[in-house]
């Protein structure tokens, strides 16, 4: 197409997205082509104007092929290659480059050092960015040659110019308040159904809470026109759920302010929550330079007008003290940054100019507090002070923790590649091991959708992420057999980076890419850790997951009916011998308990099976030719590394922990299940199986998947079809049933078992579409399937019993009920069309073998035995002094 | 985890006879263990091995065990090269 067709086309973007009150989208490569040519070739002063002005606030900044064609074309303006005429100077066009914030505007600029007639104008706008990476080099090499303004810059950055040269963080902002009914989940503020517009902000956001409330802002905003829309609820805890971004996104492009020079994008959001904030979400709203703010919120309503103080941590309504908060200096300084992405890689910046000149680094940031802690740690405190270099305990605060393993997903992914674009990447750290999945879009991806997905893993081999095709499932249920050692740090861009092994952190987009970069993580404050101890053996009929859902049930009775793991991490002991993969989950469903990281204590021999396991998966997947740019074969060798002497992290005797939680196993008496008639964004109301049974509540539908579960869970659901079978001979299931494998590996192993064919003889009759049917099962492709509820749905108002992780309001179908259970509840559910009774439940249930972490040590026959020659022991084990 | 020294395990090895068991637990599923059995509880254990149901925690301490009858590789020689001789 000529660059003509193209902007007449992007005019009618222009139109169309007005109509739809949103602003035009960035432009892609093939307009800022268009674009440049058009002002180049255009005779027309207006034309020439309006173009300019197109290229100037429609591209967005960072390392991507239209910022670095925006940035040649200002360069060639800049250096006269180019005239503008009096549109654009050579001083303007240096003013552009610095608003580009990275990757090849800073190449000029830094070039630009050596022109005198640019050089000065050039080292101001450098002195104001950040992310600056390696061309800090050049900058040296030129102040080592004599460049006057090169020294000048080095001295700049040597002193945070990128910091200091931005406006303080006014001592007063004004808001305008909302009240919302509830506190909502990322869901409810990104649904997950429109899923596929969250790189496109503005129309995500048009999909925020209801029209309602989002009617109400426009008007607020109407009223109060000099003055911020701030959110606020008085029950419930803000941004459960999900890690996305695209929630804090919205927010933000609802109530925040522009930013200069990046298009249909803002920041810098005001909420406040009378019962505070999930920890991912939180995180996200700092790292966008926002304020997430915990205060008794009982006297506010909807249009009061308020004034925050945010250095004082006061809030005045009609000019007396209404609230207060508190806020660290921390904060505050992400906030006068911009981002967290900038005020860490900026600090690094400074560090390593005042480095390279010999300076000390200012003394004007935040100190990285430290509890004062000593003594005994938690097994979390231990990971992380092998990761940090230096011991850390609870409270400790901006820890830096090396990061070794990273994962993305597809619908948090264009996102993350936003934000790495955004933050200059050109490679992913050669430290990390990144994955990138293409499982939430995989139940029934559209031609739009298969194409955004294609751009994204384009994007990503490119960077050096190992990439996952649409059918090879759930990231989490990979990632889980990607960890190399115990000591592993995870970071992901979902709520569900939940890893057995190691320690694992979900994340927003921004601080994935961060991590992806760097390697590293850094940790506002070290959490504390809650001890649950697993004690007991499970009595017959009961299963793990029962025990998942205990611990819910469990941590509330014994903590007073509150939940004692929001926002601290969950230690698990007990389930040692458990494999890492069946324990996963226990460490995925603490993300429903609004922890913000599990660890899993594992005996020795657990782990070596685990790593040994892992180390076979992956060759599996090298021998299939997932690697890219070596990233797998470095991680085997890791594995193998950890495999000749494997060191095992344990909590000390003496670690502290803020609550200790106990379950005894032997009075587990039958299965527990979520129920969500009280709460469906709370997974935590746990019923036991007899009390819900006896209320004979019909279900339609079921699902069997999710990340939550493995191979040994859907042989069990065959188990109980077989049973049935049997007992029952000819008679067809009562509800619908879905069956999604998390992973391909888990279907072929179903496949050879035979289980896979159980399932076949319970399909819906061939030719009939899977959504249509009623009963019968329906076999899915590996995937998240109805659990991301995006793509395949529940029927609406659909009653369903489901294996997944979350039961939240209209996730899997409109107005859907969830009853979280075991895959055993759920099959003799979809079996008998109602939760089961126990009566039911039993009878299904007869004969089939469930594991639980070890064999019983009491023996029935020894069919084979051996003595074991022992050696000595690697000589590595050698103490000085025996 | 304290590290075991290599006098201690050599002190160790000599009154210990590990063993590789196959077979059933009491709830009858298949399941491997190694275990580690004093010498002088060694023919006690070797007569329990055949005659039927046992507790294996009467004659030693198990230092691995698992379900199915494939026994994983990394968990022997580990076992075999003395760096896995704590109880489970």
């Amino acid at each position: 197409m000529d660059y003509q067709s193209i902007l007449a086309t992007y005019d009618a973007h222009i139109a169309e997205r007005s109509a739809k009150n949103l602003p035009p989208k960035p432009l892609v490569v093939e307009q800022v082509h268009a674009v440049i040519a058009g002002f180049e070739n255009s005779p027309e002063l207006a034309q020439r104007q309006k173009l300019l002005s197109i290229l100037l606030t429609q591209v967005s900044p960072g390392a991507s092929e239209e910022a670095d064609l925006k940035a040649d074309f200002l360069n060639s303006i800049a250096t006269g290659k180019l005239s503008a005429g009096e549109l654009l100077s050579k001083e303007q066009a240096v003013a552009e480059l610095g608003k580009m914030q990275c990757g090849r505007a800073v190449d000029h600029l830094v070039a630009s050092l050596e022109n005198p007639e640019l050089a000065e104008s050039a080292r101001h706008e450098l002195s104001g960015m950040a992310l600056i990476y390696n061309a800090l080099d050049r900058v040296d090499q030129l102040r080592l040659n004599g460049n006057i303004q090169g020294d000048q810059l080095m001295r700049d950055w040597a002193k945070a110019s990128w910091f200091t040269n931005k406006p303080e963080v006014p001592e007063a902002i004004r808001v305008v308040l909302l009240k919302l009914d509830s506190a909502p989940t990322t869901d409810g503020l990104s649904p997950a159904p429109a899923a596929p517009t969250r790189t496109d902000i503005p129309l995500h956001a048009q999909r925020m809470l209801t029209p309602e409330i989002r009617e109400q802002i426009t008007v607020l905003k109407q009223q109060h026109p000099d003055t911020q829309v701030a959110l606020f609820a008085d029950n419930g805890m803000f941004g459960a759920g999900s890690s996305r971004l695209s929630a804090t996104n919205s927010v933000a492009w609802t109530t925040g302010k522009d930013i200069d020079g990046v298009p249909a994008k803002k920041y810098a959001p005001i909420i406040l929550s009378r019962e505070g904030f999930a920890p991912i979400f939180q995180r996200a709203m700092r790292s966008d330079g926002g304020f997430a703010i915990t205060t008794n919120t009982a006297s506010f309503h909807t249009g009061d007008e308020l004034v925050i103080r945010p250095h004082e941590g006061k809030i005045l309504k009609d000019g007396v003290e209404a609230g207060t908060f508190t806020i660290t200096a921390a904060d505050l300084e992400k906030v006068r940054a911009g981002s967290a992405t900038f005020l860490n890689t900026g600090k690094t910046l400074t560090a390593k100019a005042a480095q390279k000149l010999g300076m000390s680094p200012p003394d004007m940031f935040a100190k990285s507090e430290r509890s004062g802690q000593t003594g005994g740690q938690t097994m979390a405190e231990k990971i992380l002070s092998r990761a940090a270099g230096e011991p850390v305990y609870a409270g400790d605060q901006g820890v830096v923790a090396k990061v070794n393993l990273v994962g993305s997903q597809d619908t948090t992914g264009g996102m993350t590649s936003q934000e790495m674009k955004a933050l200059g990447v050109t490679h992913i750290s050669g430290d990390v091991t990144m994955l990138q999945s293409q499982c939430h879009n995989a139940g029934l991806p559209t031609a739009d959708v298969i194409a955004a997905n294609q751009r994204l893993i384009e994007y990503m081999r490119e960077k050096g992420a190992v990439t996952l095709q649409l059918g090879d499932g759930v990231i989490h249920s990979w990632l889980n057999k990607m960890n190399s050692s115990p000591w592993d740090v995870t970071v992901g861009g979902d709520s569900h980076t939940r890893n057995s092994l190691g320690i694992a952190f979900g994340a927003d987009s921004q601080t994935v890419a961060y991590a992806a970069a760097t390697g590293t993580l850094i940790l506002d404050k070290v959490p504390e850790t809650v001890k649950v101890a697993v004690e007991g053996e499970l009595p017959d009929g009961v299963t793990y997951r029962d025990v998942v859902n205990a611990i819910a049930l469990e941590g509330r009775k014994q903590n007073n009916g509150k939940n004692p793991y929001e926002n601290r991490v969950i230690e698990m002991h007990g389930v040692g011998g458990l494999d890492p993969e069946i324990a996963f989950a226990f460490s995925d469903a603490t993300a429903e308990r609004n922890a913000i990281a599990s660890v899993t204590v594992f005996d020795k021999d657990t782990l070596i099976r685990g790593v040994s396991e892992n180390l076979r998966f992956v060759k599996e997947m090298i021998a299939r030719e997932y690697d890219n740019d070596g990233a797998l074969t470095k991680l085997s060798g890791l594995m193998e590394h950890f495999l000749q002497n494997p060191e095992v992290p344990a909590p000390d005797a003496d670690a502290k922990y803020a609550k200790e939680i106990r379950i005894d196993l032997s009075k587990l008496k039958e299965p527990l299940v979520s129920d969500p008639r009280k709460n469906p964004d709370d997974a935590d109301n746990v019923r036991p199986l007899s009390e819900l049974g006896a209320e004979n509540i019909k279900i339609d539908e079921v699902f069997v998947g999710s990340c939550m579960t493995t191979a040994e869970d859907f042989s069990l659901v065959a188990k109980v079809l077989r049973n049935f079978q049997t007992r029952h001979p000819g008679e067809a299931i009562k509800a619908k049933l879905w069956v999604a494998p998390p992973r391909p590996d888990i279907r072929e192993a179903l496949i050879q078992t035979g289980d896979w064919q159980t399932f076949k003889e319970f399909a819906a009759p061939e030719g009939v579409q899977a959504a249509e049917t009623q009963t019968g099962i329906s076999l899915e492709n590996p995937g998240c399937s109805l659990c991301m509820g995006n793509q395949i749905r529940s029927r609406p108002g659909a009653n369903m019993l489901s294996t997944s992780t979350r039961p939240y309001r209209n996730r899997m179908g409109d107005g859907a009920m969830v009853y979280l259970s075991s895959p055993a509840v759920a099959a003799i559910g979809a079996i008998v069309g109602h939760i089961p009774t126990m009566q039911e439940y039993n009878e299904l249930m007869e004969g089939v073998e469930i594991k639980f972490g070890r064999p019983n040590t009491n023996v029935l026959e020894v069919s084979r035995s051996s003595q074991v020659p022992i050696t000595t022991g690697p000589v590595k084990e050698l103490q000085i002094g025996d | 985890m304290a590290l075991i020294s290599f006098s201690q395990r050599i002190a160790d090895a000599a009154q210990t006879i590990t063993y590789e068991l196959v077979g059933k637990d009491v709830k009858g599923r298949a399941a491997y263990y190694f275990i580690k059995v004093p010498t002088g509880k060694h023919a006690s254990f070797q007569q329990a091995l055949t005659s039927g149901a046992f507790d294996l925690k009467t004659y030693g301490i198990v230092i691995a065990s698992g379900f199915g009858t494939a026994v994983p590789e990394a968990v022997r020689m580990n076992v075999m090269s003395g760096n896995l001789d704590e109880a489970v």
